[in-house]
């Protein structure tokens, strides 16, 4: 039905289509019908930003985004379906999760419902809910996510008691109309998906979604989902969605508005862009293009060529593998790891590209206090961020870069680093290695200061 | 004339063997012979300073100091003492040095000598090469201890259920390495919380031991999510 639905949708004009995207914009209960026939197919996987053209047929992308207020579809989704992925653009907005959040959530409610609101004939009182745009039946799921009440997606009811299957919770669910209305409510579907901040005082419904996933910036977009959802990883097909989530992401992010949080959180709010606590962290899926969470493009940049190298890494040693960093030479390579991370990221230390490398740790602190590319910070008042480099020991005897930061606590990859069969001293540099790790408190840990690119 | 030559002569005589018999009488004195790098030209990055003894030294009574204190150690080698500075030191600062006693091999000893330098803001680049290359040779080869255990190469490790990482805390020789495993449940895990989160544990521990490590020796902080 579906399909002969969006084939009428076709024929469709385009002027018409801008008109009918306009009133369903204005009237978003009312019902309306259109269909852009816009394909990005050919838009690369790698970029998070995206803006195209309503109905264009030739040329794909465009600087200047949507006009204000019209959503912009693309193949194989109604106007319908574009506007609850504005909805769940709109409380990722609200939440601070920035494109990536709202990525995950829209790849989720494509695998879940096709972006419909799902009512399910198992769970009868679904199908009473106002705005059900179609529906779909496994075990008591309902709405765009394909939340279950039974399972305690709803804040008005705590779920079901042990683990019921598909006629008890079914059963319990219909026991439950306000909640299965609220699943149905495509904001709550997105607020609960998204979950909330770390920290703040939030009921339990709503504190097992995206944002109470540790990593949840760092990680594809399709394993995001499969683990706020708890699917089975071996029949979940999020990863089909994930191209079409950015485009319409891509397409729609500037116009849509922020939607208020049908259920409002209390608690300390994010202060970093696409991270939704208080830590800071770099999402590393694609390359940066922007500034996010008030890291530079650089410094997110960076810290993503450090966490290859360390992926990269395992357990290898010697200048055949730290040569890289070091032009070749067999040396103490610490500051040539950061330096060479850094011409990666397009940033030379010394803001020199042929002459990129600094081999020395005093050296790189007295770049940081020339102030010319990179610049110095004693810890002292200063409140690090992923891709500083850290003068680690009174006596500055090492450098690593900031990857992440979460309260007092930060991560550091870097490069000549001790190893497994690395002694004191005589195995430095051939048996060192790039390592990654923790550091409780960054204030009381022989930290001297921190070199800056900004 | 030829009487003032002579007195002349006579007088240089004196001036040379008095000044020869001065110079036996220091070099038979205990003293204190230079510095390396001279008082006047050490920088803020000079990373160690190197008092030269006119005799063999010995360890026996040794004790020096400084103001403001930016020794990090010291030691003797033959006629030296080198120590080792805590550096940078702070530019444009009066540091007063004082040994409170040394003693040489022959007996001798010097109580209570003190010397002043104020270090200079220098780049690198114009450091004496010997003190490029100490600095140089310093850096890396001073980190934690901790960090040279064998799982540090396997972490952090990710899936979908745990991430487990090192965590280094502690100050000095008291920093010690522990790990962190940090368990997400979602929501279908929460009807039966105490046997997920014992499944993760029990992962965990596998991929520990997986390396042919012993997780008992471990400490594990567990935080479930």
């Amino acid at each position: 039905m579906k399909s002969h639905f969006i084939a009428a949708l076709k024929h469709i004009p385009c002027g018409l289509i801008y008109l009918l995207l306009a009133m369903l914009t204005i009237l978003p209960t009312a019902k309306s019908y259109a269909y852009s026939t816009d394909d990005f197919a050919t838009i690369p996987n790698q970029s998070w930003w995206y803006n195209g053209q309503l109905c264009g047929t030739g040329s794909s992308t465009t600087t200047g985004g949507s006009p204000i207020g019209v959503p912009i579809g693309i193949t194989n989704y109604t106007p319908e379906e574009i506007a609850n992925a504005l909805t769940i653009i709109g409380i990722a907005k609200t939440e601070n999760l920035g494109q990536q959040g709202a990525i995950i959530g829209i790849d989720t409610a494509i695998d879940e419902s096709h972006l419909e609101n799902l009512a399910n004939p198992a769970v009868p009182v679904s199908l009473n809910v106002p705005g059900k745009q179609g529906t779909g039946q496994d075990f008591d799921s309902v709405g765009i996510m394909q939340q279950r009440v039974a399972s305690g997606w709803s804040t008005l009811v705590g779920g079901a008691p042990g683990n019921p299957g598909p006629a008890e919770s079914q059963a319990y669910a219909n026991q439950h109309p306000d909640a299965v209305a609220q699943l149905m409510t495509q904001a709550y579907a997105a607020e609960a998906f998204f979950g909330s901040p770390p920290g703040s005082n939030a009921p339990h419904a709503l504190s097992k979604g995206l944002q109470n996933l540790s990593g949840w910036q760092g990680m594809d977009p399709a394993v995001a989902a499969i683990k706020v959802q708890g699917a089975d990883p071996s029949v979940a097909r999020y990863g089909d969605y994930v191209d079409d989530a950015r485009n319409i992401v891509g397409k729609n992010w500037d116009s849509a508005p922020a939607i208020p949080l049908p259920v409002p959180l209390s608690g300390p709010a994010p202060t970093t862009s696409g991270c939704g606590d208080s830590a800071a962290t770099v999402n590393c899926t694609a390359d940066a293009t922007t500034t996010v969470g008030g890291l530079s493009v650089v410094r997110q940049n960076a810290v993503c060529v450090a966490g290859r190298e360390l992926s990269n890494w395992g357990t290898k040693t010697g200048v055949a593998n730290f040569g890289k960093y070091s032009q070749g030479n067999d040396e103490l390579w610490c500051a040539d790891f950061v330096s060479w991370v850094y011409l990666q990221a397009n940033y030379p230390v010394t803001g020199n590209t042929k002459n990129w490398r600094i081999n020395n740790v005093t050296v790189m602190r007295q770049l940081g206090q020339k102030n010319q590319a990179m610049h110095w910070h004693p810890t002292s008042g200063y409140k690090p961020k992923p891709g500083d480099l850290v003068i680690n020991g009174y006596d500055e005897h090492h450098i690593n870069m900031v990857v992440k930061i979460v309260g007092n606590k930060i991560s550091v990859i870097g490069g000549d680093q001790p190893g497994p069969e690395t002694h004191y001293p005589s195995d430095y540099p051939d048996k060192s290695v790039v390592s990654g790790y923790d550091i409780s408190d960054y204030r009381y840990a022989n930290i001297e200061g921190f070199v800056t690119p900004d | 004339m030829k009487s003032k030559v002579r007195l002349l002569a006579v007088l240089g005589v004196i001036m040379v063997g008095g000044l020869s018999i001065l110079s036996t009488i220091r070099s038979a004195r205990f003293h204190v012979a230079g510095f390396d790098p001279s008082l006047k030209t050490v920088a803020t990055f000079t990373p160690s300073l190197t008092v030269h003894f006119s005799k063999p030294l010995t360890k026996n009574g040794l004790e020096i100091a400084m103001s403001p204190n930016a020794i990090k150690s010291y030691d003797i080698s033959g006629k030296d003492l080198v120590v080792k500075l805590t550096y940078p030191m702070q530019a444009k600062t009066k540091y007063r040095f004082t040994i409170k006693s040394v003693a040489a091999e022959s007996g001798a000893t010097i109580k209570n000598y003190t010397a002043s330098f104020t270090p200079k803001d220098m780049p690198y680049e114009s450091l004496p090469a010997g003190q490029q290359k100490e600095l140089f040779n310093n850096q890396d080869k001073d980190q934690p201890a901790a960090l040279s255990d064998p799982i540090i190469t396997h972490l952090p490790y990710h899936t979908l259920g745990f991430t487990l990482s090192a965590l280094l805390s502690g100050q000095g020789a008291n920093q010690k390495l522990t790990l962190d495993a940090e368990i997400t449940l979602s929501h279908a895990e929460m009807s039966d919380e105490a046997n997920a989160v014992a499944q993760y544990k029990q992962q965990i521990t596998d991929y520990i031991s997986s390396f042919g490590l012993d997780p008992s020796k471990y400490t594990i902080n567990y935080t479930v999510q």
